[in-house]
């Protein structure tokens, strides 16, 4: 499992992860997703290059995406593999973390409208 | 030819022998040549099934004994796990809509609805004073 992240225009935060996010892959994404949804409120996780993720896994992403709603943030998830898809989609979390497969699309759905 | 005697894994409820599934079931599975989404459906089951065991069927801090069996014919796979930890019924743990479970991010609450969509069948008992998950799978026909 690999985790990095890339600062885009609008204050929006690109989260790429890849690999396997097994139980020993939900573990090592713990503290860093902790710090980017202490820090960040425009975050799009791109999942493309994850082969595998289970429910630890998706346990952490669930409460990350709780964090940075609760602070008015958004976050999307950007192109899961189909196998990745079909999980998250019978855990029900697609709702929490809407699924985006054009990144402009994901951008414009996680950019926040300035008051 | 694929008909194999059952093969077995023990491991201790820590998450670093929790890791040891993967390996296993690849190293089971790799001659067979079944689809990747099968595998995958598979490898969601059992994680959650081994990972129930891990916090609810033993006390915090006690680290308990997992052992899980494999058996696979060219219609069927089974997987079983069993522990001697307290009685612990995920088959009898109420269906939630997902979505309400959201708000609470229980451990383990979406994995009842996750194990019924990925397994043909799932059945509990317990017997002599051990929990004992039976995970049925269809093989899809290749």
């Amino acid at each position: 499992m690999a985790i990095s992240t890339q600062d885009l225009d609008g204050g929006v935060t690109k989260v790429v992860i890849s690999g396997r996010i097994d139980v020993a892959g939900a573990k090592a994404l713990d503290m860093p997703l902790a710090v980017i949804a202490g820090s960040r409120r425009s975050v799009i996780i791109d999942l493309s290059g994850v082969e595998f993720l289970a429910s630890l896994g998706m346990r952490g992403l669930v409460v990350s995406a709780k964090s940075i709603i609760s602070k008015k943030g958004k976050v999307v998830l950007l192109s899961p593999v189909p196998s990745v898809e079909e999980t998250l989609t019978v855990a029900g979390i697609t709702e929490l973390l809407p699924i985006h497969r054009d990144e402009a699309a994901a951008i414009a759905a996680v950019t926040l409208t300035q008051a | 030819m694929l008909d194999d005697a059952p093969s077995e894994l023990r491991i201790g409820t820590l998450q670093s022998d929790l890791a040891r599934l993967y390996p296993w079931l690849d190293e089971l599975t790799a001659a067979r040549g079944w689809p990747s989404r099968f595998m995958n459906g598979m490898q969601v089951a059992l994680e959650e099934a081994v990972m129930n065991v891990a916090m609810h069927a033993f006390p915090p801090a006690q680290v308990g004994q997992i052992v899980i069996t494999f058996e696979a014919n060219d219609q069927t796979v089974t997987l079983v796990v069993e522990d001697d930890g307290l009685p612990f019924d995920p088959v009898a743990a109420e269906a939630v809509d997902p979505r309400a479970r959201l708000r609470e991010v229980e451990p383990g609450g979406m994995g009842l609805t996750l194990m019924r969509h990925f397994c043909q069948d799932i059945g509990y008992e317990r017997r002599d004073g051990r929990n004992r998950l039976t995970l049925r799978f269809l093989v899809p026909s290749l």
